[in-house]
């Protein structure tokens, strides 16, 4: 700040200095001559770029200081001093040490951060990869930030992020803000990931600035801004294609029928027992084990069975995506502009109907200086995004058996199981459509008030976000035909006209009220302003910086969802051709109605340094809500960190090893708006009706609805933070450690009250959450010769969890406790905690089930009843009577870990040779306990879908009776015992996945010149394209526990080939 | 020039400051709150229609006009209703909660709330009708619960999770019955001016209704005090509120 003051005033006093002849060349710091590098005379208007050979050559004051600057590279600024020739070598920009850190309200140099604050690169987290989404691109770059995605559909990943294991039962998404606005999650997947020039996340007491809203953490995005230099204009685009992963584990139609004919067969030996075939008799599935297509009556209904028929591959397939990007920058001293426009199309691996999102993009960042005093900032963005969905089918189709052929032989729709053809339904059942509109404007001035104090400033912004969404759901109706091409009959499948005669009976539309449209009209908008000083100087050695406002915003929100259904025919869309009678406003469900809510705050941050040895920083943030009364609407946030750069320190510079080694601390309290609606604080009134009178009518009714309390405020998270920075061997090998405490103290818990209360009573502050754990990154980048650059990094982190307090132990359950916004709590133990049932082998024979029973038939015991149909057989499970009372009961289940991912992990690898360059992301999950549940997870978990195949042949026979897993049945008694929540039945994975790999060519710039282009690259790309896991049970290693139809995704492989071009 | 904009800055830093209410003092905007509510006689009958609904009913499904949503089931939080196989075998054990316990404490609270209410508004004879139901209301459901338990918390406010009437002690029935009586008293006074002649109350609770009240109450404790005696109310401990009756009966 004092050098760039000194230059100022160098440039003006030298302005009417005579002017020389200067000339130079500029090389990168491989040597090579950089074209189209701009050079300049700094406080004038002079100013030219480098040729083709590097060279440049100007009339300058000889007097006057040089500013050299090329993107990519740290501009460099060189007094003239009366020389005449230079030789400029340009240093790569990534230099770690000068790194400028997006933090709360402004920038940090990483060398004297005193947070825990990782920041990444937009260029190096989404470069090449062919996802649209920043969340998904951000997946396992940063330590502690999990991401999780169930899905792979765009626009639909379901992604959920979650900071260092999480601060709550209620809320854990970290907030977000782009360019210092806050913004919506679903947000990252909708700006133009090309826009981001940096993300940056809060991860302790650096948080506490945001106050009540940090609780969980806070990611900035920042977008990139014009730079000084000649304007260029850069193309990139790419074409990719997606490629059907991991298939389902479901069973072909033949192993399906061979699974159901072992477990009904096992069934059959229990007392009382005959052989229960459920859907047909027992030579269709023999027949179709067999592998011969069955025809003829079935169920009561006349049916072809096909046991190859397949679903998966008519539904699923390859899919192309594209995307365009322009950018347009450029600038002088005064004036700096950026202006992007984006496109990108990417579809899921439906590829029988459309289902993925369109993005359409523009930005415009505008950096104004009006003068030397005053200068302003304007951002104006606007982002589109279209979904479209097919309305029904969607994850559909993968639980139906695969022995119903989609077509019959007249190329219809085939069905005779149940309205169920997905085919049909996909392709002719209407569509989900959902346009998200987001303008986002944003104004800043800064005044600099050096001339009264040196290093004053003062600044006001005011931004607005607009947020417009549509979304249409519109059913159709879908026929489907039986074998006999017919639909008026009932299904049942026989002709009621001559087989093969070709007469078919179009179906009318059996049922009008399956023809819908729904509107939803949503508009949410968001204004926010803000005041700021910021005082910024040096005292002899001792640096103190200031930043100090008050901020003001609020949303307003208003929605209306209608719905007619009766449309007159199927090729339009509008509401208008419904049938009038059937108006229905939806409020019921919340998406009709209007809201606003609003916060003041006031903040502030101190850091002071001692010639940036010595580190101390102090926050500050008292945060006003319109969420809670007036007497209990404020509330103060604080955080103080410290932190000593060792490697500054003589005694440490003498030992000549360490590059870069800091220590520092912090500890600092967020908070939590969740759980707290915008008007908890005031009971609603609700009206209703009630008969009186001698003569009987409607008389209205009032009360007051729910129950409010004064008692209760925001959830209050207090992190602790140790973190260590350090770099050896000339910085070519560096990294960061972190340890952080991190204490939620009065989170919303519903405690249960005496109903003497007479209502329900709201959520209180009443329970403790605590989440600890580590982070660690290690980075390592080096040159061979002259042409050969590599690098790696790891990034390895892991947090425990334990619910602290929460009024009390409540009832254990089998399977997955203390979920996330779930209903079953344990005070002491951690998020997601399993309880199981200790399991003690497989019985093998009659003898040894009778000895079991006599252990643990005692009273109240769970174990299904013996000489019943119920009962175990060879084949069960031993369960172990912990408790030793003689019966299996819920007091025996006990702890067996947490389903949270633990050990995330990333790995970044690099090269480049000359032209060439090469990189490398793998994320992965090092540990994770997953009790799977749903149709899928076991076998006959519902014995009506499809099976999962991969335990076929793995299970416990009489034949077989050293199988890996129980004897199959069909019995819900048995297969529950044998099959769920036990011990055995908790999986233990890891998986590491090649997110992403990049192999470029960048042409040679000297052959490009010619052409007036200043970089063409070329690259091709892959994305998820091959994963190492110990997953056994068929799924793809990112599926969450949760098998049942609609919950599971095929994930995508990505083949990518793209084009960065610059003029 | 420069200094005006230094002015425009100041100003508007303080407006932002001085307009701190715009963005805080935020109602509900597409439902009726306490907020709006309770500012005009017509808010407070309402109220009170509303608690002429919060009545156990006598028959089931087959009264058009009764409040069916609750039927009195005479056995209903007995052991007599559980399952047949618990009965034969006698090892049913009665429930933790009961209904009619549940229910008619959910019953007082819009009660108190109207009478909190009430408390705050500008003219009182105006909606004395309304206010002297409530007292009725609030007496009859006291009634029920001393039938059915004898002795019990007394709900005299809309509580909150720290209240009193959650984590005290029960009255005892002498209590309740004193503070029946004294509900009864004020809802006389109140109905007396209000109730109408013949049969255009409409159905509402009126002057006669309450006085009515009172009598069988009168009769219920009086019953009582003869048979049973006045110092039976427990021992405070193991069984009963351990009250005394301090209670005068007028017969």
């Amino acid at each position: 700040m004092l050098l760039l003051g000194i230059c100022l005033l160098v440039g003006t006093a030298t302005a009417w200095a005579q002017n020389t002849r200067i000339t130079g060349k500029v090389t990168d710091p491989a040597g090579e001559e950089i074209i189209g590098a701009n050079v300049s005379v700094k406080g004038t208007t002079i100013g030219t770029i480098t040729d083709i050979d590097g060279n440049f050559s100007l009339d300058a004051p000889a007097s006057g200081t040089l500013v050299i600057s090329y993107i990519g590279y740290k501009t460099q600024e060189i007094a003239i001093s009366g020389k005449s020739t230079f030789n400029i070598n340009l240093q790569d920009d990534s230099e770690m040490l000068d790194e400028v850190i997006v933090v709360g309200y402004g920038t940090q140099k990483k060398a004297t951060l005193t947070g825990a604050v990782s920041q990444v690169r937009g260029e190096d987290v989404i470069k090449g990869k062919a996802t649209t989404s920043v969340a998904a691109a951000l997946q396992g770059e940063i330590p502690g930030l999990t991401i999780t995605r169930t899905s792979s559909r765009p626009g639909n990943e379901s992604i959920n992020i979650t900071l260092r294991g999480g601060a709550s039962v209620n809320e854990n998404n970290p907030m977000i803000l782009i360019d210092g606005v806050e913004a919506y999650q679903w947000e990252l997947s909708q700006i133009n990931p090309n826009d981001v020039e940096s993300i940056s996340v809060l991860k302790d007491a650096s948080a506490a600035i945001y106050g009540t809203k940090a609780g969980s953490g806070v990611i900035l995005v920042t977008t990139k801004r014009g730079k000084t230099g000649k304007t260029t204009v850069s193309y990139s685009g790419s074409v990719h294609a997606n490629i059907a992963g991991k298939r389902f584990p479901v069973a072909d139609g033949q192993t399906w029928a061979k699974m159901m004919i072992e477990a009904v067969t096992n069934d059959s030996s229990a007392t009382g027992a005959t052989e229960e075939w459920r859907l047909w008799e027992k030579d269709i599935y023999e027949q179709l084990a067999a592998g011969q297509t069955y025809i003829g009556v079935a169920g009561g209904g006349w049916k072809i069975l096909d046991p190859y028929a397949d679903q998966f591959d008519a539904v699923y397939g390859t899919t192309w995506g594209n995307t365009h990007n322009i950018t347009i920058t450029g600038g002088n001293e005064r004036l700096k502009v950026l202006t992007s426009l984006g496109y990108a199309n990417d579809r899921s691996l439906v590829n029988v109907a459309y289902d993925g999102m369109k993005k359409y993009n523009i930005r415009t960042n505008i950096d104004y200086d009006v003068n030397s005093i005053i200068k302003t900032e304007f951002n104006i963005s606007y982002d589109r995004r279209n979904n479209e969905s097919p309305q029904q089918g969607i994850g559909q189709g993968i639980q139906d058996m695969s022995v119903f052929p989609l077509y019959n032989e007249y190329g219809q729709f085939y069905d005779t199981f149940g309205g169920n053809n997905v085919l049909a339904k996909l392709i002719e059942g209407g569509t989900y459509n959902q346009t998200e509109e987001m303008l986002r404007m944003g104004g800043k001035v800064t005044v600099d008030l050096s001339k009264i104090t040196k290093g004053l400033s003062v600044s006001a912004n005011a931004n607005f976000r607009i947020r417009h969404r549509f979304q249409k759901e519109r059913q159709k109706n879908v026929v489907m035909y039986d074998w006999a091409g017919e639909t008026l009959t009932g299904g049942d499948g026989l002709p009621h006209f001559e087989l093969g005669s070709g007469v078919i009976t179009q179906g009318e539309n059996p049922n009008s009220t399956d023809l819908w449209v729904r509107d939803l009209w949503a508009d949410n908008f968001f204004q926010t302003y803000g005041g700021f000083v910021n005082y910024n100087r040096e005292f002899n050695k001792h640096n103190i910086t200031f930043v100090g406002g008050i901020t003001a915003e609020k949303t307003n929100s208003k929605s209306l969802q209608v719905q007619r259904t009766g449309m007159m025919v199927n090729e339009l869309d509008d509401i208008k051709t419904g049938d009038t009678t059937t108006d229905n406003i939806r409020h019921n469900d919340g998406n009709t109605g209007s809201s606003h809510s609003g916060m003041v705050s006031i903040l502030g941050r101190v850091n002071y340094d001692y010639q940036g040895i010595y580190l101390l920083e102090g926050i500050f943030r008292r945060d006003g809500s319109s969420k809670f009364s007036k007497e209990n609407r404020w509330a103060n946030f604080a955080g103080v960190s410290a932190g000593i750069r060792l490697s500054e320190l003589n005694i440490i510079k003498d030992l000549n090893v360490f590059d870069n080694l800091k220590i520092r601390g912090s500890y600092g309290e967020t908070g939590s708006q969740t759980g707290i609606g915008n008007y908890d604080y005031i009971s609603e009134i609700s009206l209703g009706t009630t008969v009186l009178g001698t003569t009987p009518g409607q008389v209205s009714t009032a009360s007051v609805s729910g129950m409010t309390t004064l008692n209760r405020t925001w959830e209050r998270v207090a992190t602790t933070n140790i973190g260590l920075d350090f770099g050896f061997l000339q910085n070519r090998l560096n990294g960061t450690f972190e340890y952080y405490i991190r204490k939620n103290k009065g989170m919303l818990i519903a405690m249960t009250y005496p109903s003497t209360l007479g209502a329900t009573a709201p959520k209180t502050n009443d329970g403790n959450f605590r989440a600890n754990g580590w982070e660690v990154e290690l980075n390592w980048n080096d040159r061979i010769g002259k042409d050969f650059t590599y690098w790696v990094g790891i990034s390895l982190s892991d947090a425990r969890t334990e619910i602290t307090k929460y009024s009390g132990v409540l009832a254990i359950t089998n399977g997955v406790n203390n979920a996330y916004k779930g209903s079953q709590f344990i005070e002491g133990k951690p998020l997601n905690a399993i309880y199981v049932y200790k399991t003690d082998g497989i019985m093998k024979t009659q003898a040894e089930v009778d000895a079991y029973y006599l252990k643990v038939n005692g009273a109240g015991s769970i174990v299904p009843m013996q000489g019943s149909t119920d009962e175990l057989l060879p084949g069960s499970v031993r369960r172990v009577d912990l408790s030793g009372d003689g019966a299996i009961t819920t007091d025996d289940l006990y702890y067996y870990g947490d389903a949270n991912p633990h050990y995330t992990f990333g790995i970044n690898l690099g090269a480049t040779y000359k032209g060439f360059d090469f990189s490398m992301f793998i994320q992965g999950v090092g540990q994770q306990y997953l009790l799977r549940n749903g149709a899928l997870a076991y076998p006959f978990a519902s014995w009506w879908t499809n099976q999962n195949a991969t335990f076929y042949g793995k299970t416990w026979t009489e034949d077989n009776p050293n199988a890996q897993f129980p004897a199959t049945s069909v019995n819900s008694g048995r297969k529950g015992w044998s099959w769920w929540g036990n011990d055995i039945n908790v999986n233990n994975i890891w998986y590491a996945r090649a997110k992403n790999m990049v192999i470029g060519y960048t042409l040679p710039k000297k052959l490009l010149n010619k052409m007036k282009i200043e970089k063409l690259r070329v690259y091709f790309s892959g994305d998820n394209l091959f994963e190492f896991s110990n997953v056994k049970d068929g799924f793809d290693p990112e599926s969450q526990d949760n098998s049942n139809q609609g919950n599971m995704d095929v994930y995508a492989r990505t083949v990518s080939f793209g084009i960065d071009l610059t003029f | 020039m420069k200094k005006n904009k230094l002015i425009y800055i100041i100003l508007s830093a303080t407006l932002l400051l001085g307009s701190c209410d715009a963005f805080l003092d935020l109602e509900p905007l597409d439902a009726y709150s306490e907020a709006i509510y309770f500012q005009t006689p017509e808010h407070f009958q309402a109220a009170a229609y509303g608690l002429h609904a919060n009545v156990f009913s006598r028959h089931l499904n087959n009264n058009a006009n009764a409040n069916n949503t609750y039927p009195l089931l005479f056995d209903y939080g007995t052991d007599l209703v559980q399952g047949g196989w618990d009965v034969a075998s006698g090892t049913n054990t009665p429930g933790v909660s009961d209904v009619y316990w549940n229910q008619t404490y959910s019953w007082l609270r819009p009660v108190n709330i109207l009478l909190q209410k009430a408390e705050e508004y500008s003219n009182p004879s105006e909606i004395a009708g309304s206010v002297g139901q409530a007292y009725f209301f609030r007496a009859w459901h006291h009634f029920f619960l001393l039938k059915r338990f004898g002795g019990v918390p007394i709900a005299d406010e809309a509580a909150d999770t720290d209240s009193n009437l959650l984590w005290g002690p029960r009255a005892s029935r002498y209590e309740v019955i004193s503070f029946i009586l004294t509900d009864l008293d004020r809802a006389i006074q109140k109905l007396a001016g209000v109730t109408l002649p013949s049969t255009d109350n409409d159905g509402q609770v009126t002057l006669e209704a309450a006085k009515a009240l009172k009598a069988r109450i009168c009769l219920f404790a009086g019953t009582w005090d003869k048979y049973v005696g006045t110092k039976t109310d427990g021992d405070g401990t193991a069984s009963g509120a351990g009250g005394q009756n301090q209670l005068t009966i007028p017969l």
